[in-house]
């Protein structure tokens, strides 16, 4: 598809000012020099604070504190740094004043001492408080990081039924720590690394060492190493980057905002990425069934799992098919309909101006509107929009014969099992309108096409190096354990076959 | 890469804007056939069609409704085409359901009007096929449906579901009764329709079936004889019924259910004269008593037993007189079964068989056996009550 290739302007080259790691200055010996070098890097910078102050014993000890107003917690460098500092009598001027400093009189969990400026000032964007001192060529770091964040709240996007309600906020720190408290063994691994030339976000790949599969690992971090991107607002974004088959409508890479359903993936072995700012979190190797797994089937009794589990695969097959089949039926293979049933549908297409494939695309696209609708608008005009919804599109339109009574039902069924997989929505939307058109064409022939081709697409997708319908097109039964229907645990003794390392999940 | 991208691209084009919409037709652009009836033609023609059609209302309230519409033609084929003419909307005969075939049209022959059926893509196989009796094909799509106002679906129903009701009936289907007229050594028996009255009503009835010699309407079989049938082909359903006249009193009967019945046909052609022993197993359920028998007395039971195995024997030694000397047709399919019990055996009968099968002798052995009295016991015995 290289068409798509047209939305990239040509290559530029790209100007490198602005982009970090490209100070060339060294800190000195000489404080005022030193605080130039600092505030020349944050030159038009007023949330900038320069605060310096000296030993009352020791005038000659003097210091000076940057930090960023706001991104600091004010109590602690007033009580922890700049108070001890003031009133300490162990200090002199010789050349142990920065261990001195560092070991004596700061009271703070997190010190470290610096003398590169690209890390002095990365941390300082991070929120620490950044100590120079008079007489001496580095910097000490202390960890002051303190803003408002967003209280840990259920998501509105993946609710459960039963289960933790907790789910990821913006800030990565409390996120590590949500999945830290679910799976807590020295297994466990956090490897930071930052995203963006010129957002410097944080970011933290989690895995269990012993289970995660080695080459995936590899695999992920090579594709990582490849982005060079300005700024990454929300994980989609790296997602998207490195994402198998990028144009594909299939998702090949897990997002998810819940720390349990994060827990249970790197729990069968697969990798988990964290990105600050943002309560998204990936998950890769990414296979077709997960988009029909919720995080309760595993917390509920498992016929009422299997069941609903088995009505998502049906509501995603309905949603799609269910307009182009009504299509085929009414406009091609109208023996197919019960008599009964073809004379009603006849009855009320009796006087309907359009041809049922554009009374179909209208109603489709209409309630598609009303979706985007629905969530861009605020809420408070949201009866307003249920209202005009569904009198005036559903009863006043069959009335008025714009459009039959059975396509509403049609377009009303397929909306519903439509919002039923919210995961794989994307898909669900462009093959519906897919199949209709190829229905609408070539009636039941063309959907069986479509749909064959469909399946070569989802046969041919791969997910890191993991066949994407693995489990779902498996003979063995002891592997479609987690499919159509959820077996019981005591059944489930191993980890789904893409993980290579223990596989026995429980004895 | 770009080459690729604009050959994908007029190949699809190509392929959606060439061939169209392959076969798109709206719902409401055409009219649905119900039934078709075929008479024999007027003014020299050889058919005359009557097609029945349904014709749908813009508003619910104005339902739904059928007319009939009638031409001449020298083939079914023109004369769908004539038809069409008369309609503004496209004839479609994916929903037809019955074809009836007039008397008089059933005596010339009915293989080219079975084969057009069979051979137009839209007409369904299971089509199913009536004969008319006493009256035109015509008149039977034009009596007054009591149900439905569409007289086609009313006769399907009738065929399909109410003929267990009333015991065995043959099958109906087009495909089957093409596949029944192409064997050698049975006769076709398609069902027959009647126009009855009720409360002076034209009312459509069941009227046995009609016997077939080759192609070609040979007679009628009433509803009993029809039932006979059955039991002889081994076809009969449950439910069947069975009325006995009790011997002493000619106004007394007794009705029974069939609840179960096998027959077994036993082929004896190495003699001179051919022979074929016929066994009737039937499991029966009192259905109606007259008389004052006391049905848990096994004695009164073996009484009853007996009138109804004579009088089953009597009946079907009746029916098959008339099958041997007056229809001349072998309704029973007694020479298909010797085409499959001993091909060779029917190599000599084959060019024959019509002349052989009036010669053979068919004897029928009943053996009923009584399940039942219903929920009731005894019968009403009237002021004996102590």
């Amino acid at each position: 598809m290289s068409i798509l290739k047209k939305f990239s302007a040509k290559a530029q080259k790209p100007d490198e000012t602005g982009r970090l790691h490209l100070n060339e200055d060294k800190l000195e010996k000489d404080l005022d020099k030193n605080i130039q070098i600092v505030s020349k890097v944050f030159i038009d910078d007023g949330t900038l604070v320069e605060r310096r102050f000296e030993n009352q014993n020791h005038s000659k000890v003097k210091c000076c504190a940057f930090f960023f107003d706001g991104m600091v917690d004010n109590k602690r460098i007033d009580e922890c740094i700049i108070l001890p500092i003031m009133e300490s009598k162990c200090l002199s001027k010789n050349d142990d004043t920065v261990e001195d400093i560092m070991s004596k009189v700061i009271a703070s969990n997190d010190v470290r001492k610096s003398e590169n400026l690209d890390e002095i000032v990365l941390e300082l964007l991070h929120g620490d408080t950044v100590l120079l001192i008079d007489g001496c060529s580095c910097a000490i770091l202390i960890s002051t990081k303190g803003w408002k964040s967003r209280a840990i709240s259920e998501p509105d996007s993946e609710k459960a039924l039963r289960g933790p309600r907790e789910g990821y906020t913006e800030d990565i720190l409390t996120n590590l720590t949500m999945l830290r408290r679910k799976i807590s063994t020295p297994d466990l691994k956090f490897k930071s690394r930052t995203f963006g030339t010129r957002s410097n976000t944080k970011a933290c790949i989690c895995y269990l060492d012993s289970l995660v599969d080695k080459k995936v690992l590899d695999e992920l971090n090579r594709r990582l190493d490849k982005i060079d991107i300005d700024g990454v607002l929300d994980i989609n974004y790296i997602v998207e980057l490195i994402k198998d088959n990028p144009l594909s409508p299939f998702k090949t890479i897990g997002v998810t905002e819940r720390p349990d359903v994060t827990a249970a993936k790197l729990l069968e072995g697969r990798v988990a990425v964290f990105l600050d700012g943002t309560p998204c979190v990936m998950t890769a190797p990414f296979l077709f069934i997960e988009n029909f797994q919720a995080a309760d089937d595993y917390y509920l009794n498992f016929y009422f799992a299997s069941i609903g589990r088995s009505l998502r695969i049906l509501g995603f097959l309905m949603s799609i098919s269910i307009p182009a089949i009504y299509v085929a039926f009414t406009c091609y293979h109208r023996e197919l309909i019960p008599t009964s049933l073809a004379l009603s549908i006849m009855q009320s297409h009796e006087g309907v101006p359009f041809p049922t494939i554009l009374e179909c695309l209208l109603m489709l696209i209409i309630f598609e509107i009303i979706r985007e609708t629905g969530i861009r608008m605020p809420s408070s005009i949201g009866q307003a929009l249920s209202v005009v919804g569904a009198l005036v599109i559903g009863q006043a339109a069959v009335t008025a014969k714009l459009i039959s009574a059975p396509m509403v039902i049609v377009v009303a069924v397929t909306a519903i099992t439509g919002l039923i997989n919210p995961k794989i929505k994307g898909a669900t939307i462009l093959l519906r309108f897919s199949l209709l058109f190829a229905a609408t064409f070539l009636g039941l022939y063309g959907y069986g096409f479509l749909m064959v081709g469909v399946l070569i697409h989802l046969l041919s997708l791969q997910s890191f190096g993991v066949i994407y319908t693995s489990q779902m097109s498996s003979y063995q039964i002891s592997e479609i354990k987690d499919t159509v229907v959820r077996a019981p645990w005591k059944y489930m003794t191993t980890r789904p076959v893409f993980e290579q390392r223990d596989i026995v999940r429980k004895k | 890469m770009r080459k690729r991208v604009i050959l994908l691209l007029i190949v699809c084009i190509n392929v959606f804007m060439l061939t169209g919409c392959w076969n798109y037709v709206e719902i409401n652009q055409q009219m649905n056939a119900s039934g078709i009836a075929i008479d024999v033609g007027q003014q020299g023609k050889k058919y005359h069609l009557s097609i029945e059609v349904i014709s749908v209302g813009m508003k619910a309230e104005e339902g739904i409704s059928a007319n009939v519409l009638e031409t001449d033609s020298d083939t079914l084929f023109e004369g769908i085409r004539d038809l069409m003419a008369m309609t503004t909307k496209k004839l479609y005969f994916g929903h037809c359901k019955t074809m009836i075939i007039g008397e008089k049209a059933a005596k010339n022959g009915i293989a080219e009007i079975i084969d057009v059926t069979l051979r137009n893509h839209e007409v369904r196989k299971e089509l199913d096929i009536a004969i008319s009796k006493g009256c035109d094909a015509k008149d039977i799509l034009l009596t007054e449906g009591i149900a439905t106002p569409i007289m086609s679906y009313k006769i399907y129903d009738l065929m399909n579901t109410s003929v267990k009701a009333v015991g065995g009936a043959p099958k109906t289907k087009a495909y089957l009764i093409f596949n029944s007229i192409q064997s050698e050594g049975v006769c076709t028996v398609i069902p027959a329709l009647q126009i009855g009255n009720v409360q002076e009503k034209k009312v459509l009835e069941l009227a046995g079936v009609a016997v077939f010699d080759n192609d070609k309407l040979a007679g009628f079989l009433d509803k009993r004889e029809t039932e006979y049938l059955s039991f002889l082909n081994n076809k009969i359903e449950r439910s069947g019924l069975l009325t006995v006249k009790v011997s002493e009193n000619p106004d007394l009967f007794l009705s029974y259910e069939v609840y179960k019945s096998k027959t077994k046909r036993d082929l004896q052609f190495n003699e001179d004269v051919p022979s074929v022993n016929i066994t009737v197993n039937t499991s029966a359920i009192i259905g109606e008593v007259e008389t004052e028998e006391d049905f848990s007395k096994p004695e009164e039971v073996e009484k009853v037993k007996q009138l109804l195995e004579k009088n089953m024997e009597e009946n079907f030694t009746k029916l098959i007189d008339r099958a041997q000397t007056k229809l001349n047709c072998d309704i029973f399919g007694i020479g298909a079964q010797l085409q499959r019990d001993n091909p060779e055996m029917w190599g000599k009968y084959k060019d024959n068989w019509d002349g052989t099968f009036k010669k053979v002798k068919i004897n029928v052995d009943c053996k009923v056996k009584i399940t039942g009295s219903g929920i009731e016991n005894g019968t009403v015995k009237k002021g004996q009550l102590k």
